[in-house]
């Protein structure tokens, strides 16, 4: 009788159980079924080294989310490398990419006009809109270009400054290859903090480079607007074996900060005159402008949480590359590479309602002195105790009196670099 | 008194390295910035997954050890030996 009253007993525990499996599934189902419905509509914008290693690594994570791209360019041409366009190592095809991303991305070519945040939207030039949930925007740099008097980009008496990815290093080539012997050639470097801080002074490298190839006597003067710069001794080294006396540089102290431009004449802070055949002025820099024109934020550069990205103040939009002040991170490709891992890691973090993980950063940056020989500088950067701040480990240059092989070893390095990380990205 | 001062002597050196608090995942995805998460690398900078575990360890400490100033090698300053077995066990599993 007992053994009949415990199976009984048995039978409906079981059928109870089943009855409240069948609905906790049903639940579930329903649950997962509306997050499905729901993925957050994730958009990126700009398709730079920020953007796309963002795009990389978001495109595996599709299933909880939909990913939308845009950029105002259909091939994307690279800020690094760019130099060696200039001397005539590379062509602009090279460093130009027809980005090929997964199929669960969707990429549109168009030009943002400016975020309203409040309404989560995206306004377009041509007026069209698209709304989001996440916003993650890699927009590049912008210009100051009102610092020096007589600056604009339609002056004819200047170079292209070629330091936004825009597609002007054809007119900056024409102007090379038409300097005659004994030309002088005049570069302002601009002051921190702005993109990629060797690069105005591989820019004279690669001229050098360009014109020795030539056969051509030249002169570079190399303005700055600073006291001191990344890789000096390296490039000071380098510039002494390759090119001898004919890169000088003339710190803000010694006279080199711009303050105009008349004609083919530059004016600077300490009363000196310097005339060049070829002028290069690479303007002072802040966060892009779409940021500006959106009223994001109202300093040169946007402060972001270093953890997630959070752009400070503005909920669910993700800044990162050389539109933030990253702490001690330098502005670079690589900077902006590694800010996309831990932005992204981060992003799936806080969807799939995990803890966040605290980011580790890298950066290494090669420069060039020939097309053979290259030197480099490396940092890791982690945050601070507060956990609001990028701080470096401590850097670490090549040496300073490297052999030949170490500096072609270096420059195997650098294209190894590049070519991986540009199929990585675009494909 | 003795083991307190050495306890106390290791956690100032390793204060200084990365992997301690961190993950190690974040370390390779660091690395895969020049050797790529695909294997269709350049021969210079090989896809890390690809090399045997051994190799892996055997290159770390010898760039470690290397008297030159390569970019591996002063890119592993902060790494600390038990970072470098952390990040074999992550690519290529535990033994």
């Amino acid at each position: 009788m007992g053994k009949i009253k415990n199976s009984k007993r048995d039978f409906f525990g079981l059928l109870r159980n089943l009855v409240y499996s069948y609905f906790l599934s049903q639940l579930l189902l329903t649950k997962q079924t509306k997050a499905k419905k729901n993925k957050p509509r994730v958009v990126v914008i700009g398709a730079g080294f920020g953007g796309a290693a963002c795009i990389s690594y978001l495109s595996k994570f599709t299933k909880i989310l939909n990913l939308y791209v845009f950029d105002k360019n259909s091939s994307i041409q690279t800020g690094p490398f760019s130099n060696l366009v200039i001397g005539d190592i590379l062509t602009p095809q090279d460093i130009t990419f027809k980005p090929n991303f997964s199929s669960n991305v969707k990429l549109y070519d168009k030009s943002v006009k400016f975020i309203q945040s409040e309404k989560k939207k995206i306004v377009f030039t041509d007026n069209q809109s698209f709304s989001y949930d996440i916003l993650i925007l890699s927009p590049g740099i912008g210009f100051k270009s009102q610092n020096i008097e007589g600056y604009s980009d339609e002056n004819i008496y200047l170079t292209p400054h070629c330091w936004d990815g825009e597609k002007k290093l054809a007119d900056f080539k024409k102007k090379l290859n038409d300097l005659e012997n004994n030309s002088k050639i005049l570069i302002s470097a601009p002051d921190y903090p702005y993109r990629c801080p060797p690069a105005p002074y591989e820019r004279a490298s690669m001229i050098a480079y360009y014109l020795k190839k030539k056969k051509l006597n030249f002169t570079i003067n190399i303005l700055d607007s600073k006291d001191s710069f990344t890789k000096k001794e390296n490039f000071f080294s380098e510039w002494k074996k390759n090119y001898h006396n004919s890169i000088n540089w003339i710190s803000r102290e010694e006279g080199g900060k711009v303050l105009s431009i008349k004609n083919k004449e530059v004016f600077t802070e300490k009363g000196l005159k310097f005339s060049g055949d070829l002028i290069n002025i690479i303007p002072d820099q802040k966060a892009s402008n779409i940021i500006h024109q959106s009223e994001l934020i109202n300093d040169d550069w946007c402060t972001v949480n270093p953890i997630n990205f959070e752009l400070r103040g503005h909920k669910d939009i993700y800044v990162l590359g050389d539109s933030i002040d990253a702490g001690d991170m330098p502005k670079s490709g690589f900077s902006a590479n590694s800010q996309a891992q831990a932005l992204s890691m981060n992003l799936i973090n806080m969807l799939l309602q995990k803890k966040y993980t605290d980011p580790v950063f890298l950066n290494t940056c090669y420069s060039f002195s020939t097309n053979e020989r290259a030197f480099s500088i490396t940092a890791w950067y982690r945050l601070n105790s507060s956990k609001d701040r990028i701080v470096s480990l401590g850097s670490k240059e090549s040496k300073l009196l490297a052999s030949d092989l170490e500096r072609i070893d270096e420059s195997e390095e650098a294209f190894g670099w590049y070519n991986n990380i540009t199929k990585m990205m675009y494909g | 008194m003795n083991k307190l001062l050495l306890i106390f002597f290791c956690s100032l050196i390793f204060s200084q390295t990365l992997g301690d608090e961190v993950r190690t995942s974040m370390i390779i995805n660091n690395c895969n910035l020049c050797h790529t998460d695909s294997s269709s690398n350049v021969e210079n900078i090989p896809y890390l997954k690809n090399l045997e575990k051994d190799y892996f360890l055997s290159k770390m400490y010898s760039y470690k050890k290397e008297k030159n100033n390569s970019v591996m090698k002063r890119i592993l300053i902060p790494l600390n030996e038990l970072d470098i077995i952390e990040m074999a066990d992550y690519l290529y599993g535990e033994d």
